[in-house]
């Protein structure tokens, strides 16, 4: 049976219809369609079983332990030493970027022997910063160690 | 932010002149760069991870200059060992910072005692009655590991 | 998403329980394996975790959010179709455990033929190339506008429609058998 509709206005109407987002004046034009349209009626039929099939398949439970799974990561990740160039993509505007690009790119260009200002100008790498608290982790350590001299309790130890 | 970064920048000189241990180098790096360098750089973390970098930095400043003087010899000797010996070295240092606070005073008063020992002397005290009945086993492993990481500040006047 | 975006990790676990359900029913339905559609998903909210300081609200969240999980999910299927793995639905079904259909009714065989059903439109689906996979599953699942589907797989409202529509007509085919009438029913 051929329907008056095209194929695509078949489509969307149906679609509209069986999910209900045709107004109302859509929704009344159609409906008179399908009492003379079986092959539309039969779309429609289809249609409505395919979405309940879909209404049917259910998601399996959710791990009890996704969300502790993802903090751990997350954790891991910041605590790890990250390559120079993450840090690149993290940043929001675009030309501070390319200036610090610019500038990058002028100092590397410098003459042999530039001075010593503009060598300590070269930025420091992101995983650096994590060379540094490693840095701080260890001398604090050590600091914690040798700060018992002042203690009555150490004078008597040994 | 700008005055503690200033205040780093005044007072790091001292890390200017090491060599051989990159994480003071890296501090010295930051203490050459302008402030607004600084700030970029320390923009990219996150805040808290930031704040906690500043603090300790800062803290770090406040340590008199001949006891940085030593903490940075000290630093340095670490730094000398074998990577898997730094490795058991953090451990034992935790291992002492976990210690109820009585038995850590005790540990780290009997470390930094033995260290101005020459060896002979200090070999003696380790072995003697006195620092087994003082110390439980663990403890006394503790103390030889931390004086096996510290250079040892044998003075003559202790002889 | 902003105050995320500022430091805020508490409003990163409030952001994470309001969307983590949708974000992981979505992948489990284009991958069809439980496990793999959690792993995904770990890495969609890493990335959005990572991606927080360059994250500006010119869009809607979840439109950002999907446009990631999508992605990921096309990438994940298309290397598993390069890969030749092809599980068979009943495989599907144990590996997933899905719950138990909604009794609706206490026939048994009118729960039968929703199992058949379900289990053709389930083959079905995997069987659909992957952006109309993804479309019917965002249209379907998450209730979204053409417009919105547009923008998360990154084409036109028509194009769309044109994969909505083809999807649609090749699940309808696949329940064609199970209508009033059965297979004499002729083709649109």
């Amino acid at each position: 049976m051929n329907c008056i509709l095209n194929t695509n206005e078949q489509e969307e109407l149906l679609l509209g219809y069986c999910t209900a987002i045709l107004d109302p004046e859509t929704t009344r034009t159609y409906k008179r369609h399908l009492a003379s349209c079986e092959h539309c009626r039969t779309m429609v039929e289809l249609q409505k079983m395919v979405d309940e099939s879909l209404g049917d398949w259910l998601p399996p439970t959710l791990s009890e332990n996704f969300d502790q799974k993802l903090f751990a990561r997350i954790r891991a990740e910041q605590e790890a030493p990250k390559p120079w160039w993450h840090f690149n993509f993290g940043w929001k505007p675009a030309i501070p970027l390319a200036l610090a690009a610019i500038l990058l790119a002028v100092f590397l260009v410098r003459e042999p022997g530039k001075s010593e200002l503009a060598q300590q100008q070269d930025g420091i790498k992101a995983d650096e910063i994590a060379e540094v608290e490693k840095a701080l982790d260890d001398m604090e350590a050590l600091q914690a160690l040798s700060t018992a001299d002042t203690a009555p309790a150490a004078k008597e130890s040994i | 932010m700008r005055g503690i970064l200033l205040l780093f920048l005044l007072a790091f000189p001292l890390y200017a002149q090491d060599a051989n241990s990159p994480g003071l180098q890296l501090i010295e790096r930051l203490n050459r760069m302008t402030p607004a360098e600084r700030q970029k750089m320390l923009n990219r973390m996150p805040p808290a991870r930031r704040q906690m970098l500043e603090k300790r930095i800062n803290n770090f400043n406040n340590i008199r200059p001949e006891a940085r003087e030593k903490l940075k010899k000290d630093y340095e000797f670490f730094q000398q060992l074998p990577p898997e010996k730094r490795d058991d070295a953090r451990r034992t240092l935790k291992q002492i910072a976990d210690l109820p606070e009585e038995r850590r005073k005790l540990v780290r008063g009997a470390v930094h005692n033995l260290r101005r020992q020459p060896d002979e002397i200090r070999d003696r005290r380790l072995a003697s009655r006195a620092f087994n009945e003082r110390f439980n086993e663990d403890e006394r492993k503790l103390i030889r590991e931390a004086l096996a990481v510290l250079p040892p500040q044998a003075e003559p006047t202790q002889q | 998403m902003l105050r995320v975006r500022e430091g805020d990790e508490t409003s990163f676990a409030l952001l994470l329980e309001k969307h983590r359900n949708s974000v992981i029913h979505f992948l489990y339905r284009m991958v069809q394996n439980q496990a793999i559609a959690e792993e995904l998903a770990q890495e969609v909210f890493l990335r959005v975790y990572r991606s927080r300081e360059t994250y500006e609200p010119t869009a809607k969240f979840t439109t950002w959010l999907f446009r990631i999980t999508t992605h990921l999910a096309l990438n994940h299927v298309r290397d598993r179709r390069k890969d030749k793995l092809h599980d068979s639905i009943d495989e599907k079904i144990e590996d997933g455990a899905p719950r138990q259909l909604p009794t609706r009714e206490a026939n048994v065989e009118e729960r039968l033929l929703r199992d058949a059903r379900l289990g053709e439109v389930r083959q079905a689906i995997e069987e659909l190339p992957e952006k109309q996979r993804g479309a019917v599953l965002m249209h379907k699942y998450q209730d979204m506008e053409y417009s919105q589907i547009a923008a998360i797989l990154g084409c036109s409202e028509s194009a769309v429609k044109s994969l909505l529509f083809r999807a649609y007509e090749s699940l309808r085919s696949s329940l064609r058998q199970f209508s009033p009438g059965g297979s004499g029913l002729k083709a649109s």
